[in-house]
């Protein structure tokens, strides 16, 4: 178990270092920089740009800023808003927070109804909740969450029952995109697992009910949905970002993009990396998961 | 049987679509960048029918004017100075249909032509690891690896962080189509890599390749006509996806913008919670995505089986 997980850590750790190595390489094949707008301002001298780029470390190669900065951030230092002048950590943080707590709340709200809808439609195929299950999936799938996200905005806008910026109203929004890739996902595991061979033989040996959704089925079916555990949490937080930025959630969201207009290098470097990692650690808690639930992962080949 | 029809349906509704936006010369009324700030902010208006004829609203007198049809050029429209917009117009008077449809040009080509060249460096990648050598498959998938190690839309915003902010519509059009492309192959290319594995172990394929058959020939003949069916559902998933990207990027001033138009420019409105509370309709092209995306997503189910 430690040994494979170490393995994983590693692995995670190495694919952060590459992302970040592209992330300076990109910036520094970019044109301009956070100063470029002071520099077409004609009454900003440009020996103080100088100055400030070179207090900034920009005018040094990209190679020993990356290595500056790679030494810094072992040491939890990962540099500075240009735009907000305080270091990217002190900025990042409460966002993140926000930006977490929206993000898991509507994460966890997808799948316990998703498995709860699954459940009830396997429970009973062809029953009333398989076909309401289908075709929510299907009507929830093609409706964009711009179209949740323009409707919600605009009720309130006019009538004030939900606050722009508020809580709800960004959960109301990203919530519903969340459930259909899910309960599709559910459902298939669900039905496959419930028509295997093996569940049919523990029917003819007269196991039924619970013992034989707890025992034989629901943990057939969680192999697949477990994979998809840290996935779909990659898939939230890329939703999550429009879904903040439209309905005003002061999360990274809004905070990512006007960084990315603004040239301020830094935090967009943190934020790439910072999304890298969650979404490294969703899989990573996925994997352990497998491996302490399924014997077949553990028995070398 | 149905599901057959609707498929067809489906289709058809597309290539409806596709051939309106391209044909946005002639169906749209006005251009995408007339400007008639003496009519700002219309709202939609429906032609009516009276003494015989179909008649509209003057967008500033509203005095009823009849429609030509097949005049100056263009499908239908108002005999200026009179001004008719069907779907409303924005804040600087221009008219809402046409821009859909001009805007649609540029979101459902650079949707179409993103997801081809994606589905393309996909197949050929995943299509290379199974067949070529073991060091090419350790390279493409840890390649691979480095696209997925990022939500995609980070992925696309962290890259288009790094690009000019101050460039022209056709320049973002390109880029775009470019990069959505290069940094969506990994997970097409993961799946044809395993289905390619997989077939490789199929018994014709391994007597083919005993009776002296290249590689490149057994992709080409064997692989390609087998993937078919899930290449077709793979690009049937992939366009509406670099369509919300398309409409992501502009909506947030990173993709298409003004003078140019897509649907994610005419978007931008929805930041703007004011605006869109006085003019809803002015959130119109979230509309069109839904027919789109049900054609897409029919589309898929059907090939997929």
């Amino acid at each position: 178990m430690i040994r494979f997980l170490a393995g994983r850590v590693a692995q995670a750790v190495l694919l952060l270092i590459v992302v970040s190595a592209g992330v300076f390489a990109l910036a520094a094949l970019a044109p301009g920089d956070y100063f470029a707008a002071l520099r077409s301002d004609p009454r900003v001298d440009p020996a103080a740009i100088e100055t400030l780029r070179t207090r900034y470390g920009l005018d040094r190669p990209v190679e020993v800023r990356y290595g500056v900065w790679l030494a810094g951030a072992v040491r939890g230092d990962f540099g500075v808003s240009l735009a907000y002048n305080m270091p990217v950590t002190e900025l990042l943080a409460p966002r993140v927070g926000k930006s977490l707590a929206l993000a898991s709340a509507a994460w966890a709200l997808g799948w316990v109804s998703a498995l709860v809808l699954a459940l009830g439609a396997a429970l009973r195929p062809g029953g009333l909740i398989d076909k309401l299950t289908s075709w929510l999936v299907s009507t929830l799938l093609v409706l964009p969450e711009l179209l949740l996200a323009s409707v919600l905005v605009l009720v309130a806008a006019r009538t004030g029952i939900l606050r722009l910026g508020g809580f709800g109203l960004a959960l109301l929004t990203l919530a519903p995109g969340v459930v259909p890739v899910l309960l599709r996902h559910a459902r298939a595991a669900l039905k496959e697992a419930a028509e295997a061979t093996f569940v049919e033989a523990a029917r003819a040996r007269g196991i039924a009910g619970r013992r034989l959704w707890v025992m034989y089925i629901f943990p057939a079916a969680a192999n697949p949905l477990i994979s998809l555990f840290g996935m779909s949490f990659a898939g939230v937080l890329s939703a999550s970002l429009v879904v903040e930025a439209v309905t005003g959630w002061p999360g990274i969201g809004p905070l990512f993009l006007d960084s990315i207009a603004g040239r301020d290098f830094y935090v967009v470097t943190v934020v790439t990396l910072l999304m890298a990692a969650l979404l490294a650690a969703g899989n990573l808690a996925a994997d352990a998961m497998l491996y302490a639930l399924d014997p077949r992962l553990r028995t070398p080949q | 049987m149905r599901a057959r029809a609707g498929w067809k349906l489906a289709a058809g509704v597309l290539a409806g679509m596709y051939a309106a936006v391209l044909g946005a010369g002639y169906l749209a009324p006005y251009d995408a960048t007339e400007q008639h700030r003496e009519a700002p902010l219309r709202a939609p208006a429906a032609m009516q029918f009276e003494r015989g004829r179909l008649v509209v609203a003057d967008a500033i007198s509203g005095r009823k004017v009849a429609v030509h049809w097949f005049s100056g050029g263009h499908l239908f429209g108002a005999e200026a100075p009179a001004l008719y917009f069907p779907l409303g117009s924005d804040e600087f008077g221009r008219d809402q249909f046409s821009r859909i449809l001009y805007g649609g040009r540029i979101s459902l080509m650079a949707a179409l032509l993103g997801a081809m060249v994606s589905l393309g460096l996909g197949l050929a990648a995943g299509l290379m690891s199974a067949l070529g050598p073991v060091w090419l498959d350790a390279v493409l998938m840890r390649l691979g690896e480095v696209c997925l190690a990022l939500p995609w839309l980070y992925l696309l915003l962290g890259v288009r962080a790094f690009l000019p902010l101050d460039l022209s519509p056709e320049a973002v059009f390109v880029v775009f189509v470019v990069l959505a492309g290069m940094l969506g192959w990994a997970r097409p290319a993961r799946l044809f890599r395993g289905l390619g594995l997989s077939l490789k172990q199929a018994g014709y394929v391994e007597a083919s390749r005993g009776f002296g058959a290249s590689r490149w020939y057994v992709a080409r003949r064997h692989m390609l006509s087998e993937l078919r069916g899930v290449v077709g559902t793979q690009g049937a998933l992939l366009v509406p996806q670099f369509l919300l990207a398309e409409v992501t990027l502009s909506l947030f001033g990173l993709g298409i913008n003004e003078p140019g138009v897509s649907w994610g420019t005419m978007l931008d409105v929805v930041r703007q919670p004011a605006m869109l509370a006085m003019n809803p309709w002015l959130a119109m092209p979230v509309l069109v995505l839904v027919p789109v995306f049900l054609c897409f997503q029919v589309c898929a189910d059907a090939m997929a089986r």
